[in-house]
């Protein structure tokens, strides 16, 4: 089988974009190469052989530093050396012991020759990079590379993978399991490695803010309640993961970890402190030290060995494009090893090729292992199966989350409001006479602009000239926050959509980012463009009571807390002029068609009222929002949130009746801050920690 | 002596804690020369969750976790401490494991940290008081009179994240200074040094009584072991000091440690008695 440069750019890209529907939201695909390195299945068992009797001398070395610590006594590793090394976690220090083995993933970047001697570059022994890529890879490269996978028959990665996953279910207990993320270490490849693990696994991805240990382990908050959660493979560094005794950052880490773990409540991997033994002074004397426990337990010295300069074995690199030729170039190997219980260890069949890309990126190849059916000492695990998984746990909607999309309701539904009012204003400012009705109705557009944030108070108190309300407006500075908020909001909640969704939601906010520089003219209807995408994508979700169903509470709710604020402004009583009012506030929610329609034009102002305030039907009225809201909170069993949504309908009633609705509109608009506030207090996450060490300072 | 030990904590919140989990290191610890007839914490509200262990140093470590909302918290140790005069304690204890220390503590307690990391000043104060002294135990003594000598008395003019260096600079602070700035200084020579916590018996004339107070342990070496130095007040501890904690710094025995939900604004207040028992 041959394919030739162009196809092979091809299938490159086909890859890379098969990849990228697998992982909405990522800034930038996976560096992936479709050529996979072939490794021979000899050399793989003996590698894999030799890889996990490695991961089983490092195990022991670190499960000693953190318990007996007899290496310490008897000066292997150097008391000073430890002492001072900073990944050396005190607290990590017991004779109990722990749940799962300190050590109980692992991986070594290699260098391979091609008599088949191989040094180990990098033992990883702390957080485990590569291992969801390594895992899904295979899936890609066989999509992208169907002949290739026809042409052969591969040791296959899922009765090793089955096994691990069952051994993890076993660790928690049947409890939950889950992956914990840092910001800094998915800064790396945007989370990308982290998602195709949990998806590996059915595990959920969950960050210290998801967590708390109220009582002896950690809870993962859910909307429907908190979940104790009884395994973590750690995909954060150890430094900071628990700020009660590290110090730190609280919302950076989960106070009370580290007594968990050494509690038992809680299984960690890899264990918070194994990292110590990469520390280079420390390094050194372990190799020393594991290659004689190697030679005395299997009675032949070491294969892998640390070393360094190692020449690398040169791979072909598919073309980057059409027109570039194939490439080449020296090739890292990542092995893998798991830790399956019972069974020990077991090398992963395979495993990841690293190298370096013409434009210096690190691109990833997928390792095959070809099956002869000789190999007897490829791994043949028996399987536990007295432990179901916690699967489910991946459909649970953390608080967090929830807390994300309630925002991105109310960020987008702010957004768009701002643009309706400065559109208003800009319109209202245009060729502004002296009349007196006009110059009330600019009052009133100056005071909701300045209500809302939108410009200095000082500009609303006076009588300012039109020309330099227009110099506030005019140059969109003013959405700049708005629209940040809504960016890193969309960011936040990108795994709650579709890829296409969320390509549909990003390409509108990439057209509100491109007309921020022309102005006003340009930019609102593209804000009003991606308000209405929002609102299509966000409303097709949760009328099927999907988690967006909190995003569509945040819009409707940002609605009538907005609406309702510029409402009491702008239908104000007092001088007899609640028409001019009542048109503005038409205007302002889009409401001239249906008028036109309805009452052939501008209605009186009662009808005008009943209209916005009270008509149940109108999808702009404030009642529509009330009600939605109430819907809302009912179908999530927020009984309190949803009778208050109906009182503040009734108000709105009555408010449409009087002929003084002003101060009951405002009375609405604090209803439904006081409403937002609930709600976030009592579903979504908890309000920031705060941490002291100071106590009895001593004197 | 037979001590009796009150050291009472209160915090009083300006908004209620909604959620807290502390760490405490205030259960006194078993030490050669010091024995604890005696240890009752007693916590108001009391804890939803209550977890006891040792920590790496061999002091006694509890969690508390509060799950209801509070706006006061009141942490009280009574204890009865008998502590021997440390010659006496050292020789009853001689080849023992309390006038020995093991490569590791040697290692440990030789380790520079945040609060102890020293400058030149330090450095030259610790050479200083070095020269022409070849045993641990001179240069303690040294090291600490030069601190004395230096250092003003002042509460309130340092917090427990003043550094040794930032201390030294000042020339003032309380005995958590004075204990840091020593710890550098030894430290700096190579002398293995830890912080020691706990209390001073009170109505005596010296410094840091009815509060928490602090002092220096220095590794003597084999022959007389870890010997106590107070640069507070200049003394070589006796026993009229009850240890509660030790570790590298103030940070490894932070007595009161949390972290809270709400609570807005708090200042803890602290009342130590220790009195000797007539009859002890």
């Amino acid at each position: 089988m041959t394919l030739g440069t162009r196809e092979l750019a091809a299938r490159k890209a086909a890859l890379r974009r098969m990849a990228a529907v697998q992982l909405p939201g990522l800034a930038r695909a996976p560096e992936y190469d479709p050529l996979p390195v072939m490794l021979p299945s000899g050399l793989a068992a003996r590698l894999g052989r030799a890889l996990c009797r490695r991961a089983a001398l490092l195990g022991g070395v670190i499960d000693d530093l953190y318990s007996v610590r007899s290496l310490v006594a008897a000066g292997t590793v150097s008391a000073a050396t430890l002492s001072a090394a900073d990944g050396w976690l005190r607290q990590m220090v017991g004779d109990a012991g722990l749940v799962a083995p300190r050590l109980a993933l692992y991986a070594a970047d290699l260098a391979i020759d091609a008599a088949g001697g191989a040094v180990v570059l990098r033992d990883h022994v702390d957080i485990v990079p590569g291992l969801g890529h390594a895992i899904a890879l295979r899936r890609f490269t066989g999509a992208a590379m169907p002949e290739l996978v026809r042409s052969v028959t591969l040791v296959g990665r899922g009765p090793v993978i089955e096994r691990w996953r069952e051994d993890l279910a076993h660790w928690a207990g049947g409890g939950l399991v889950a992956l914990l993320e840092g910001e800094a270490e998915n800064a790396a490849d945007d989370g990308a490695d982290a998602a195709l693990l949990a998806r590996a696994i059915g595990a959920p991805r969950l960050r210290p803010a998801d967590l708390d240990c109220f009582g002896e382990a950690p809870e993962f908050r859910t909307l429907t309640g908190s979940r104790p959660v009884r395994l973590l493979i750690r995909r954060m560094a150890a430094s900071a993961i628990d700020p009660l005794e590290q110090g730190g950052n609280p919302a950076a880490g989960i106070a009370g970890v580290l007594g968990a773990l050494r509690r038992q409540q809680l299984a960690m991997l890899n264990a918070p402190g194994s990292g110590v033994i990469n520390e280079p002074a420390i390094a050194a004397s372990i190799e020393v030290a594991i290659g004689a426990a190697h030679e005395a337990q299997f009675g032949e010295p070491m294969m892998l060995c640390a070393g360094a300069g190692a020449d690398l074995p040169i791979v072909p690199l598919a073309p980057e494009s059409e027109s570039a030729a194939m490439g080449e170039a020296a090739c890292v190997l990542r092995l893998f090893a798991l830790h399956c219980g019972s069974s020990g260890w077991v090398a992963l069949p395979g495993g990841l090729g690293l190298v370096q890309g013409p434009d210096g990126m690190t691109q990833m190849k997928d390792v095959w292992v070809v099956d002869r059916g000789e190999d007897a000492e490829m791994p043949r695990l028996p399987v536990r199966g007295a432990v179901s998984l916690a699967r489910a746990a991946t459909s649970v909607l953390p608080s967090r989350a929830a807390d994300d999309l309630f925002w991105l309701g109310r960020a987008v539904e702010r957004l768009e409001a701002a643009g309706r009012l400065c559109a208003l204003a800009q319109s209202g400012l245009a060729e502004a006479s002296a009349l007196p009705h006009e110059q009330f109705q600019r009052e009133l557009i100056l005071r909701c602009l300045a209500h809302q944030q939108l410009i200095s108070p000082d500009l609303a108190g006076r009588n300012v000239a039109a020309r330099q309300l227009r110099e506030a407006i005019r140059g969109g500075a003013v959405f700049a926050p708005l629209i940040e908020a809504a960016r890193r909001l969309v960011a936040a909640t990108s795994d709650r959509f579709s890829p296409t969704m969320l390509a549909t939601i990003e390409g509108a906010l990439e057209r509100v980012l491109a007309a921020r520089a022309a102005g006003l003219a340009e930019l609102v209807p593209a804000i009003f463009g991606f308000a209405a995408t929002c609102a299509g994508v966000i409303g097709e979700d949760a009328a099927r009571d999907g988690a967006l169903l909190f995003a569509t509470l945040g819009q409707r709710l940002e609605r009538l807390f907005g609406m309702a604020g510029s409402f009491a402004i702008l239908l104000d009583e007092e001088g007899g002029r609640l028409a001019a009012g009542a048109s503005l506030a038409i205007e302002l929610i889009d409401a001239g068609m249906t008028c036109e329609q309805r009452y052939g034009g501008i209605p009186e102002p009662d009808t005008a009222l009943r209209l916005l305030l009270a008509d149940p039907a109108y999808p702009r009225s404030l009642l529509f929002q009330a009600i939605a809201l109430a819907e809302g909170f009912e179908r999530l069993g927020a009984a309190a949130e949803a009778a208050e949504a109906r009182a503040i309908g009734v108000a709105l009633k009555a408010a449409a009746g009087s002929a003084s609705p002003r101060t009951a509109l405002a009375a609405v608009e604090a209803r439904a801050a006081d409403l937002s506030s609930a709600l976030t207090g009592r579903l979504f996450a908890p309000p920031a920690s705060c941490q002291h060490r100071d106590g009895a300072a001593p004197a | 002596m037979i001590y009796d030990l009150t050291h009472r904590t209160l915090y009083k919140y300006s908004e209620p804690s909604l959620f807290a989990r502390h760490l405490l290191h205030l259960l006194p610890r078993t030490r050669s020369g010091q024995h604890v007839r005696e240890a009752c914490l007693t916590i108001l509200p009391v804890p939803d969750f209550r977890f006891d262990e040792v920590d790496y140093f061999g002091n006694a470590l509890t969690t508390i976790v509060l799950v209801a909302p509070h706006d006061l918290l009141e942490i009280t140790l009574r204890a009865v401490i008998e502590v021997e005069a440390p010659a006496a304690s050292n020789a009853a204890a001689a080849g023992g494991r309390a006038c020995g220390a093991t490569a590791a503590e040697i290692a440990e307690f030789s380790v520079t940290t945040a609060l102890t990391r020293a400058d030149a000043a330090i450095a030259a104060l610790a050479h200083d008081a070095a020269a022409g002294r070849d045993d641990a135990f001179g240069v303690g003594l040294a090291t600490m009179r030069a601190i004395h000598e230096r250092f003003t008395y002042r509460p309130g003019v340092t917090s427990v994240a003043t550094t040794a260096a930032a201390a030294l600079a000042r020339r003032e602070g309380v005995c958590q200074d004075y204990a840091h700035v020593m710890l550098a200084a030894l430290r700096v020579l190579g002398l293995p040094c830890r912080y020691v916590s706990g209390w001073l018996r009170s109505g005596e004339a010296t410094r840091g009584a009815e509060q928490s107070h602090a002092w220096v342990s220095l590794w003597t070496g084999p022959g007389r072991g870890w010997v106590d130095f107070d640069p507070t007040n200049n003394i070589v501890v006796g026993c009229e000091h009850a240890t509660l904690a030790w570790g590298r710094d103030f940070d490894d025995v932070s007595p009161v440690r949390g972290v809270i939900r709400g609570g807005g604004q708090h200042i803890p207040t602290v009342e130590v008695a220790m009195q000797p028992r007539a009859s002890g």
